[in-house]
């Protein structure tokens, strides 16, 4: 699966980088061999955790633009143009995808409640006025690649990574992307309970900060 | 003297001696094993003798002795959870910051070669 991802997204992008969390199922060479550039987590840390290792990794690599999408096959690169212009017009520095504006195929019934209150909870938490605010395709300048730092290691980073935009005024646009929906993607994604220990992972964070 | 009374001084006297042999060591600094074997002692005193307890329940307004334990026993082990949450989540973050460093110690900067014309506005993925 990783493997068609990244040779789905080379043609669109300077380089393509994957981090492997820890996983013991070939997935670092599968994208080496697609021609990835791989970086390794020795233990698993959760999705919050490699996404901010992948831009780490990408600002190191003098990216300009980071463009973060899932590794399952849910997010279409053809998209990657789209996502990618409002910060090359210079009207961006954050553009996040929106399954809402764009396609969503076979979205599961009990996913799109869990999406649509946290749309409701993102607009109380942060004011920031989207509609999809937990959707893993986007784009960052390299300054607000820079400026945007993630503490929340596991699932509730994306509602992290909005509070930081809302918190460091950062410029943002959302653009219509085709979400796919498939038995993988399904199985891997958030449920009710994942939902659940999001809030419960904020709540914490906000005590202890 | 009853068996549960026998029984809760032994564990109390096990957790001063804990404490001690920890504080000999150098694993606890002198300040923390003073407050654990205040709490150790004060422990086994009203174990020993409940009618303190009950005596210091009544100064305060509980009314009994062991509502008056269960009552600051709940105030210290939420404070101790909480200081618990608090080490956690550095540790947490300290440990996911290692293994961010590890995993990009190894990644060179790009070359610094001018980019294609196909390339100059293509982003990283």
């Amino acid at each position: 699966m990783v493997g068609d991802v990244v040779a789905s997204v080379l043609p669109r992008v300077t380089e393509c980088v994957v981090v492997d969390d820890g996983s013991g199922d070939g997935t670092g060479a599968a994208a080496r061999a697609a021609g990835a550039l791989v970086v390794t987590h020795a233990v698993n840390r959760g999705q919050g955790a490699a996404l901010m290792t992948g831009i780490r990794c990408a600002l190191r690599r003098g990216a300009d633009i980071v463009v973060t999408l899932d590794a399952d096959g849910q997010h279409d690169p053809a998209d990657i143009r789209a996502l990618v212009a409002p910060i090359l017009a210079d009207r961006a520095d954050v553009v996040l995808g929106s399954r809402f504006l764009g396609h969503a195929h076979l979205i599961p019934p009990m996913r799109r409640r869990l999406l649509r209150a946290a749309v409701v909870f993102t607009r109380w938490s942060t004011g920031l006025d989207l509609t999809d605010t937990h959707n893993g395709f986007r784009a960052l300048s390299r300054r607000a690649a820079s400026a945007i730092e993630l503490s929340q290691d596991r699932m509730a980073h994306a509602s992290e990574i909005l509070e930081r935009i809302a918190a460091l005024d950062l410029r943002h646009v959302e653009v219509p992307v085709a979400i796919r929906y498939t038995d993988y993607s399904t199985g891997k994604g958030q449920s009710a309970w994942g939902a659940f220990r999001i809030l419960v992972d904020l709540w914490v964070s906000k005590v202890l900060s | 003297m009853t068996p549960i009374q026998i029984l809760l001084l032994a564990g109390l006297g096990s957790g001063a001696a804990l404490t001690a042999a920890r504080w000999k060591r150098g694993d606890l600094r002198t300040a923390s094993a003073c407050g654990w074997g205040a709490l150790w002692a004060s422990g086994m005193v009203l174990v020993a003798v409940p009618e303190w307890a009950n005596t210091a329940a009544r100064a305060v307004g509980v009314g009994r002795g062991a509502d008056l334990v269960t009552y600051v026993l709940l105030v210290f082990l939420l404070g101790a959870v909480f200081r618990l949450m608090v080490v956690v989540d550095r540790q947490r973050r300290e440990f996911t910051a290692l293994v961010r460093e590890l995993a990009l110690k190894d990644v060179p900067p790009r070359e610094a070669s001018p980019p294609t014309h196909a390339e100059e506005s293509r982003p990283h993925a």
